[in-house]
């Protein structure tokens, strides 16, 4: 009779062992998912690398008063550099330094930027993409555009040959850097080596439009190139009275 | 065998057990809620909807009427004192989503409430400063005030009784949206370093691959130490300039100087008149549109504070009910809603003695948002009162007036800044 219980007790440590296991599995997994769950809201399943227009399509698809409406855009390039922007399948007027339009959310503008330090003969075609827009109060929209800065530095490393993304954000006040900032300079960082700048910028306010420069050349026998020429409002920059609203 | 498997398995108390711990974490994902410490009552985040159609009759609708406004009462003593409700900010989403610009953000905010042609969006475009938001600010035994948070303004006194009364003042909200940029640069030096690298490891160990093709090479452009230098935090620490500017003017020259904002009866003598509501609500239509369902703190010795005005004028004003009641109004008014960076705003803060006691050790403090820079040598006051500005550790100041004189029933003051956005 004495010889049983130990028999018995090895098979239960046989049966509870992998029991245990699986109990074991099951507290991990759902450990796991309640952390995963208390992740700060972002662009989980968008990244800055997606193809220009997608993530501001999907902006429009989660609805809101952002159809339809002009968000002004000031695009600045450095000193002495040319803009102009891509309309009816070519680039319409050029302008010195600064422009002020209006861009719909969700389109990607083409740019022409040209003249450019330090050899002024070089020429790159960013993209602008609007992906939200802002609430300003009645009459100030044009005082208050999204600031797109085209850098002599960035140009010069698109034009030789680097892809250049540059995600806008508006900052979270309480979060925000206590520096001084001016309105002929935007802080910038540069995000991480191995993470997305969408998802950066996410952690960090609300992002408001991508920026991409490259080095390629639209042509007529590289589809992917394709002037983006939605419609767009131009502004006058000068003429940013309070008044003057969209 | 197989039953025996299914029977010896894990006893019936430790699966429960396992059971009951899998709820405590499921149950652990919500949200973490400090319950208030004492019985008083906590003030929901919005109106019940009487309070919404009483604030639709009335002249100024973002105020609510004092028999339908809360407060809490505690004692005040040199002990640390336990904050029974932490109350939501408004003006910044995250915490609720319905962010409104025209009304702060608050979970209050409604189509009805907003002007019209106002589109609702986030309040992140915002700065704001005044109220108490946050941790309710407290004053200790030796006269530190505790729970004064980023944008916090608030004023505190002594009654004859020897209680503590803090008062905050209305919110004024100002936007100016600021932008910021994050960058990546992917050059063809990291494309051929991949590709090499994916000869290497066909033709060598790995390690060997790691000390031809360092990987840091292909990241040269990401100059993080560009980034770590543009934001050194001590650096503006070090402009702060600790116990700055003691100015005292006399009440005729800051009268001249108020600007056209503020040149109302209300705050010249702190009377409210009728035929200057339209330019009031005006001037202070932030003040009110953004104090309008937040949550204040008003501290009373076993007392119960009520709001007293606040329906038919600008400002809070908190009382004990009483045949001596001490009473303390703080309006805080701003010179534009807009403003760019590098732009001043000028802030002006009115206090009143509208109670029946003197009250003494009348302090206001305001502690700056990170993104206002307070432009030295601006601070005014119509009476005397030592100024002091400090930093606040996060790259801001906390501005400090002490009235020196106890403050009779009737009197009060007028105290300005300018203030510089980031």
């Amino acid at each position: 009779m004495t010889t049983v219980s130990p028999s018995a007790r090895s098979v239960s440590h046989r049966t509870q062992f992998p029991g245990l296991l699986r109990w074991v599995t099951l507290v991990i997994a759902v450990t796991a998912s309640t952390a995963n769950g208390q992740q700060p809201p972002v662009h989980w399943l968008h990244a800055g690398a997606t193809p220009p227009g997608a993530i501001g399509s999907l902006r429009l698809a989660r609805g809101g008063p952002v159809s339809g409406y002009f968000q002004p855009v000031r695009i600045r390039a450095p000193q002495g550099a040319w803009i102009s922007l891509a309309e009816e399948g070519s680039f319409g007027a050029t302008h010195s330094g600064e422009v002020l339009v209006g861009m719909h959310i969700g389109a990607v503008y083409r740019l022409h930027v040209s003249g450019f330090a330090p050899d002024f003969d070089r020429e790159v075609y960013p993209t602008v993409e609007v992906i939200d827009r802002l609430y300003p109060p009645a009459g100030l929209a044009l005082r208050y555009p999204i600031p797109v800065e085209l850098t002599e530095e960035e140009l010069n490393l698109a034009a030789d040959g680097s892809f250049v993304t540059r995600v806008i954000y508006l900052e979270e006040p309480a979060q925000a850097l206590p520096a001084r900032q001016y309105d002929d300079e935007q802080a910038w960082v540069e995000a991480p080596s191995g993470s997305d700048p969408l998802a950066v910028a996410d952690e960090m306010g609300r992002p408001v439009a991508i920026l991409r420069i490259g080095g390629r050349q639209p042509s007529r026998n590289n589809t992917a190139a394709v002037p983006c020429d939605p419609p767009y409002i131009q502004y006058d920059p000068a003429g940013c009275d309070i008044s003057d609203g969209p | 065998m197989m039953m025996h498997r299914t029977t010896a398995g894990l006893p019936t108390w430790w699966r429960r057990a396992l059971v009951a711990l899998m709820l405590l974490i499921l149950c652990s994902c919500q949200a973490v809620m400090i319950p208030p410490e004492d019985d008083s009552e906590v003030i929901s985040d919005g109106p019940p909807p009487e309070v919404i159609e009483a604030m639709r009759a009335d002249a100024f609708p973002r105020s609510l009427p004092a028999e339908l406004v809360k407060s809490e009462s505690r004692e005040l003593s040199g002990e640390p004192i336990a904050m029974p409700q932490i109350n939501s900010r408004p003006g910044q989403p995250g915490t609720a989503t319905c962010g409104c610009a025209c009304c702060g953000g608050g979970n209050a905010c409604s189509t009805e409430s907003c002007p019209p042609d106002e589109i609702i969006g986030p309040g992140d475009e915002y700065l704001c400063d005044g109220g108490d938001y946050g941790l309710p600010a407290a004053v200790r035994a030796d006269w530190t005030v505790d729970g004064l948070e980023q944008e916090d303004a608030v004023a505190h006194y002594d009654t004859l009784d020897g209680s503590v009364v803090v008062t905050p003042s209305n919110r004024v909200c100002v936007y100016a949206p600021r932008f910021a940029a994050v960058r990546r640069v992917v050059s063809l030096v990291a494309h051929e370093h991949r590709t090499q690298l994916d000869v290497a490891v066909e033709q060598h160990a790995p390690v060997r691959a790691d000390d031809m093709q360092p990987v840091i090479s292909a990241t040269q452009h990401h100059v993080i130490a560009t980034n770590v230098a543009e934001r050194p935090v001590n650096v503006f620490r070090s402009r702060q300039q600790a116990g700055e500017a003691l100015r005292l003017l006399g009440v005729t020259d800051v009268y001249s100087s108020l600007g056209v904002y503020a040149n109302l009866e209300v705050i010249r003598t702190g009377e409210v008149i009728g035929a200057e509501k339209a330019k009031l609500a005006e001037s202070v239509q932030s003040a009110v549109t953004w104090s309008s369902d937040q949550a204040v703190q008003v501290v009373f010795e076993n007392k119960q504070a009520v709001a007293l005005v606040g329906v038919k004028q600008p400002g809070i004003v908190y009382g004990t009910s009483g045949p001596e009641s001490p009473r303390l109004r703080l309006i805080k008014l701003a010179s534009t809603y807009h403003a760019l960076p590098g732009e001043e705003v000028e802030f002006t803060l009115r206090f009143d003695n509208i109670g029946d006691q003197i009250i003494g050790n009348v302090t206001i403090v305001d502690n700056l948002t990170t993104r206002l820079e307070y432009v030295p040598d601006t601070a005014k006051s119509t009476v005397d009162a030592a100024f002091s500005s400090v930093p606040n550790g996060s790259g801001s100041t906390v501005l400090r007036w002490e009235i020196e004189e106890p403050l009779e029933p009737g009197d009060g003051g007028i105290l300005q800044f300018k203030s510089r956005v980031k």
